[in-house]
């Protein structure tokens, strides 16, 4: 019989699905702290990071075709046109993904970015953004210290 | 009209002049309710100011964007959306410093938006990004 077992790590859950035969096996990594935390870390930086490739990749193809629109390759209206295409709207993220995903990006690139740039990697847009990131003190986010 | 120089905060109107130093691109079109919208990012210093109100004059984007004509914004870095593609910065005109030429776009079409995302003030000292994160997250 196959179920569902959710282990509770502080504020993260690890679901380890397992029939009565491997229960034990299952039992024995989802109490194991630390290879959960290397085990899930890892899924989601490839995760993030298969998103933030083929975003990239995506603005690499329009800019191909914008750098082509200023040489003077398109008129404007064929230009819109291909631009249309490669229009997405933002990503709809939940916020403990998000900060653990701008956390991927920030760890990989090892320097300071706004919310624009973050948006770009992600996209998503800044003020979700930077509302997900709020409640974190190292945040790089738009909002200046409050000094009135 | 209202100028503002520290996050958050936004213009929205249909005609914006934005002047700055560093006016950059952005990524791929992003769609917002139905339309197609170009992202445009500024480095350095940058001002933005409403030329022509939306029409009709409410809100798309953000609840706190200004509205009105001559309402400004201006910081470090801003971000915006604009309805046409970027094209032909004008140099030397606005914008212009002792020690930068100085280069402005006008962003137009139906709807054009700017916000702020770094203050004169920049950001808060913050620890480095790279130390705290993991932290954060693997004791969290």
């Amino acid at each position: 019989m196959e179920e569902i077992i959710t282990t509770d790590f502080g504020n993260q859950y690890l679901s380890v699905r397992s029939d009565s035969n491997l229960t034990e096996q299952a039992f024995a990594v989802a109490f194991s702290t630390t290879i959960a935390y290397e085990f899930v870390n890892l899924f989601f930086e490839n995760r993030v990071l298969r998103h933030v490739i083929k975003n990239q990749w995506r603005s690499f193809k329009y800019n191909q075709e914008y750098i082509q629109f200023l040489l003077g390759g398109y008129s404007e209206e064929e230009f819109l046109k291909i631009a249309e295409n490669y229009a997405l709207p933002f990503a709809k993220i939940d916020n403990v993904q998000l900060t653990r995903g701008a956390s991927v990006v920030l760890h990989v690139l090892g320097e300071t970015v706004t919310s624009g740039d973050l948006s770009s990697l992600l996209n998503i847009d800044p003020l979700v953004l930077e509302t997900a990131l709020e409640s974190y003190p190292f945040v790089s986010k738009s909002k200046e210290i409050e000094e009135e | 009209m209202t100028n503002r120089n520290s996050a958050p905060a936004a213009i929205e109107g249909s005609k914006i002049q934005l002047k700055g130093q560093d006016i950059k691109p952005g990524a791929y079109p992003i769609k917002i309710k139905e339309r197609t919208m170009f992202p445009v990012n500024t480095y350095k210093q940058a001002t933005g100011t409403i030329l022509e109100e939306s029409n009709p004059k409410t809100f798309i984007l953000r609840p706190y964007s200004m509205l009105d004509k001559n309402d400004g914004i201006s910081g470090k870095k801003l971000w915006g959306l604009s309805s046409n593609p970027l094209r032909n910065l004008t140099i030397g005109g606005l914008g212009r410093t002792s020690s930068h030429p100085g280069q402005d776009q006008t962003l137009n079409g139906n709807f054009c938006y700017l916000e702020i995302v770094e203050g004169w003030r920049g950001l808060p000292p913050l620890k480095h990004p790279k130390e705290e994160l993991f932290t954060q997250f693997s004791l969290s």
